[in-house]
């Protein structure tokens, strides 16, 4: 996919490269050399928690926001100084914004209309684009008379029209019930492979994101913290912070001498070597690598406080003792192996390569 | 490049020369001497009695007119908003009615009502009353001004949210006591508005203190009889310059006001439940706006008795001797009232839109000021914008005095700041991305203007003109500098007619004017039935009505 173009640059001819972009407001930075290279055809999310900065990248694709340093490349071309109406980048926004005085086919022929398509041409494609989202009787309906779900495929609909080079999506979800955001989801999915859009999608909900996308690019005040396929951000998470965004982590502090973890008064062989020794860490380990076991020979001991239920499995709290302050450790079990009570001492196991080292 | 300032430019250029450079000009009258600047005038103003006495004579009617009027504002609007007595639907429609009673027709009713051969005072309880002073400045006043005061407080108290209040109950509070600490306390942003608001509508209120105060002037008033009996230009500027600074000041503290306020709003329609104020309290609340009701009832029952008997209070025989001296007197003046509030009604609110769109959606480096001058008109008083534009317009290369485009020009003028107002309230609702989709979809800024922003903001537009209209319809106050005999209007012949002591022909006038309001009016309403745009209206018009 990347190829070498005028000297040093690597330029992804096929699909989006934003290179050090930067947007401040006043003082406060809102993104900060942000530089990401988006494959063509991938569907690629953007997750991080409200006010990272992430609907500010997109609308700076889109050309609707000036930023103040940087360059946007879409398909090897520099699109950073084209007015917003010449880039064919389509942008779902996070309300629809589908225009109110207008119906469905109206608004679907809208960017059609700027692109001065007119008569059979325009008649077909809105049809066809309406039928491809499963609206084909809806378009002589008003706006406001269609339900969240239905709204959402308009103006999914509206974006596709014209063929946009990138498709950019803003939150799409967040305005649906849990039940119809997956089925939507499902839907954006077909359609993305379908079609073999490029495209960006925008969210905080990291379930979201894992399930949807070919890759994640995780942000945190305006920057990448790690960008990797959903499997590699949940099972090696490059920091802490993406440790903690995605799914749950029990966070334990540690120490290691000579290669050899310390943590909770039992002693690991790492393999992660990239960490200074003699230095405090923070171990973070996932809620279901830690298996708790009732034989009376474990090293580490622990007094379960609270069990909650959560229909699959069951989220044990652990309180672990004798090691100077008690800490508290989350510990998930299937509900099959669920057979311990509130105030049981129990044993329990963690294998070495399941704990991630992040400097303390 | 040259495009993007095209349309502000000229936008800039046109406020400058019709509204900045007209109070510009009385500013520098009122200052100048033969021989250069001076103080000259001032002096003159103030080793007169007389007419010192309007500066503290002004103050005085303004500050007790709006607290009065805000006083009886808030409860009508307690009594329509929060109790369920009878007759609360008449009480709101009662308490807007003074919307198309313009002020010299409620003072016209007044002296029907109260006069020396009045139907209450003399027929009713044989009083011989001397009508024309402060006291009927005051009364008039108050009662045309609660009107704002009802519909501003309104505005806050409709989204006041009732939980707060089932919060209060829920700690233990008493109704009274939800009532003093939590109802009012959060319609303080209303109340304050209201008393600045009206304060500077009674400043500069000309009409009443001319008609009925009597030996009593403010500087309003003054500045009409300096100017138009006496030919005093100088005199008038000075004196339209210190209602000015009066004016000015009012209005920087109500933006001040404003701006502090606006967190405390609530941003969604709140549950409106009602209070259950103790009995004495709600009776007396009711009892108050019914006699208001039934007051406002008789001012407009009274000027059509008038207008088709032979003598109010005399010979109540019926007639029709003064509808038909309209065709002669003033059918110039009504077909010129219809046009001119049309297209000046038309006009501004396409204009409006315009201007608060460059205000609100681009980033025209002018476009504080542009909103600030087009704000003006709203502040400044019409008899100074009156003399304004007889200064300003009075050479070449502006040489427009005695034209319709005077006249149209002042018309539109007055209305802009309700123009500005309500685009710049109709695009904030409007989501932004909605423009952005636009633009997304490949859309010009002016395709994007014309097929997205304007058809969505129709139908509050229209409302926002129909408005615009029905005030043009009545107004008197700068029109009636410019006005020659081939652009009369209306209003000034019913306010000569009224000057004059016509009063028979005055009332048949008053009664035409009504009815052309009433159309306007009408369609308002019809318009306006849904409660989004009624409640929209309600908070735009109570802000814009120019003074």
């Amino acid at each position: 996919m990347d190829a070498k173009s005028n000297g040093s640059d690597t330029v992804n001819l096929a699909g989006l490269d934003l290179i050090s972009l930067s947007k401040s407001y006043g003082e406060q930075k809102v993104v900060n050399d942000f530089s990401v290279s988006f494959v063509k055809g991938e569907l690629f999310c953007l997750l991080g928690p409200s006010g990272c900065g992430k609907t500010t990248i997109l609308k700076i694709v889109a050309g609707l926001l000036e930023h103040d340093g940087g360059k946007v490349i879409l398909e090897g071309q520099d699109i950073t100084d084209l007015p917003p109406q010449k880039r064919n980048v389509s942008l779902v926004f996070q309300n629809y914004a589908l225009f109110p005085n207008m119906n469905v086919f109206e608004n679907v022929a809208y960017g059609l209309q700027r692109r001065r398509i007119s008569g059979d041409e325009l008649k077909r494609r809105v049809e066809e684009t309406l039928a491809f989202v499963h609206l084909g009787d809806y378009g002589n309906r008003r706006v406001h008379e269609i339900s969240g779900g239905e709204q959402q495929r308009v103006a999914l609909a509206r974006a596709l029209v014209v063929r946009p080079r990138l498709l950019l999506l803003d939150e799409p979800l967040s305005n649906l019930d849990a039940r119809l955001r997956a089925d939507i989801r499902k839907e954006i999915r077909r359609i993305q492979r379908e079609l073999g859009l490029t495209t960006v999608y925008v969210t905080h909900d990291q379930e979201e994101a894992m399930s949807l996308s070919d890759r994640i690019g995780v942000m945190k005040d305006g920057h990448l913290e790690q960008i990797g396929s959903p499997q590699e951000i949940y099972e090696n998470p490059s920091t802490r912070f993406v440790a903690d965004f995605i799914g749950h982590c029990n966070f334990i502090e540690g120490e290691i001498n000579d290669g050899i973890l310390s943590l909770l008064g039992t002693k690991f062989h790492v393999q992660e070597r990239d960490l200074p020794e003699g230095k405090k860490v923070i171990c973070s380990i996932r809620p279901e690598r830690i298996r708790i076991i009732t034989s009376a020979g474990s090293d580490l001991r622990g007094i379960i406080q609270e069990a909650v239920y959560l229909g699959s499995a069951v989220h044990y709290q652990l309180i672990v003792e004798g090691w100077r302050n008690p800490v508290e450790l989350i510990a998930e079990v299937p509900v099959s192996q669920a057979i311990f009570g509130i105030g049981d001492s129990v044993g329990f196991e963690v294998k070495p390569e399941d704990i991630r080292l992040f400097p303390s | 490049m040259w495009k993007r300032y095209l349309i502000p430019g000229i936008v800039f250029t046109a406020l400058t020369v019709f509204v900045l450079y007209p109070i510009l000009c009385v500013i520098f009258r009122s200052f100048s001497t033969g021989h250069g600047a001076g103080l000259d005038v001032y002096a003159r103003l103030f080793s007169n009695p007389g007419l010192a006495r309007t500066v503290w004579s002004s103050i005085g009617v303004a500050i007790a007119s709006s607290i009065v009027a805000t006083l009886l504002g808030l409860c009508i609007a307690i009594v329509v908003f929060k109790t369920d007595l009878p007759f609360r639907r008449l009480f709101s429609a009662t308490a807007v009615l003074p919307l198309i009673i313009p002020g010299f027709v409620a003072t016209l009713a007044f002296i029907f009502l109260f006069g020396r051969n009045g139907i209450i005072s003399y027929q009713w309880l044989g009083l011989d009353l001397d009508i024309y002073s402060w006291k009927s400045v005051l009364s008039v006043q108050a009662v045309d001004f609660t009107t704002i005061a009802f519909l501003l407080i309104s505005a806050v108290l409709t989204t006041v949210d009732s939980q707060v209040e089932d919060a209060a109950r829920n700690l233990g509070a008493s109704e009274w006591k939800v009532f003093t600490t939590v109802t009012i306390p959060l319609v303080r942003p209303g109340i304050i508005a209201s008393l600045i608001l009206i304060f500077m509508r009674s400043m500069a209120d000309f009409g009443t203190p001319l008609l009925i105060g009597g030996k009593f002037n403010t500087l309003a008033s003054a500045s009409y009889t300096q100017l138009i009996g006496r030919y005093d230009m100088p005199m008038a500027s000075a004196l339209n310059t210190l209602l000015l600074i009066a004016c000015i000041l009012a209005f920087w503290l109500y933006l001040r006001a404003q701006k502090s306020q606006s967190a405390v709003r609530a941003h969604y329609v709140a549950e409106r439940k009602n209070l259950n104020l103790p009995a004495p309290i709600r009776y007396a609340l009711w009892v108050m706006s019914l006699l208001f009701s039934i007051y406002i009832l008789m001012i407009i029952i009274s000027v059509f008795l008038a207008a088709f008997t032979k003598h109010l209070g005399a010979n109540y025989a019926l007639t029709l001797e003064y509808f038909c001296m309209l065709p002669q007197r003033s059918l110039n003046s009504i077909i010129n009232t219809i046009v001119f509030a049309s297209g000046a009604a038309v006009t501004m609110s396409f204009t409006g839109v315009v201007l608060a769109y460059i205000c609100t959606r681009t980033r025209f480096r002018g476009r504080g000021v542009l909103e600030f001058i087009a704000t003006l008109p709203f502040a400044v008083p019409g008899t100074l914008i009156g003399v304004g534009y007889i200064l300003a317009f009075n050479q070449v290369p502006l040489l427009l005095t005695g034209t319709w485009v005077i006249v149209f020009m002042l018309v539109l003028i007055r209305e802009l700041p309700l123009g500005l107002r309500s685009g710049i309230s109709v695009l904030e609702q409007q989501d932004r991305s909605i423009d952005e989709a636009s633009t997304n979809l490949g859309a010009s800024r002016i395709t994007t203007f014309f097929q997205i922003i304007l058809p969505m903001a129709k139908s509050a537009l229209l409302v926002s003109s129909l408005y615009a209209f029905v005030s043009t319809v009545q107004t008197v106050g700068a029109i009636i500098f410019v006005i020659t005999p081939g652009t009369k209007l209306l209003s000034v012949d019913v306010f000569e007619a009224i000057y004059k002591g016509e009063i028979g022909v005055a009332a048949a006038q008053s009664v035409t004017m009504l009815l052309v309001s009433a159309i306007g009016v009408a369609a308002i309403y019809l318009i306006s039935q849904r409660e989004a745009t009624a409640r929209w209206m309600r908070k735009v018009m109570a802000q814009t009505r120019s003074i």
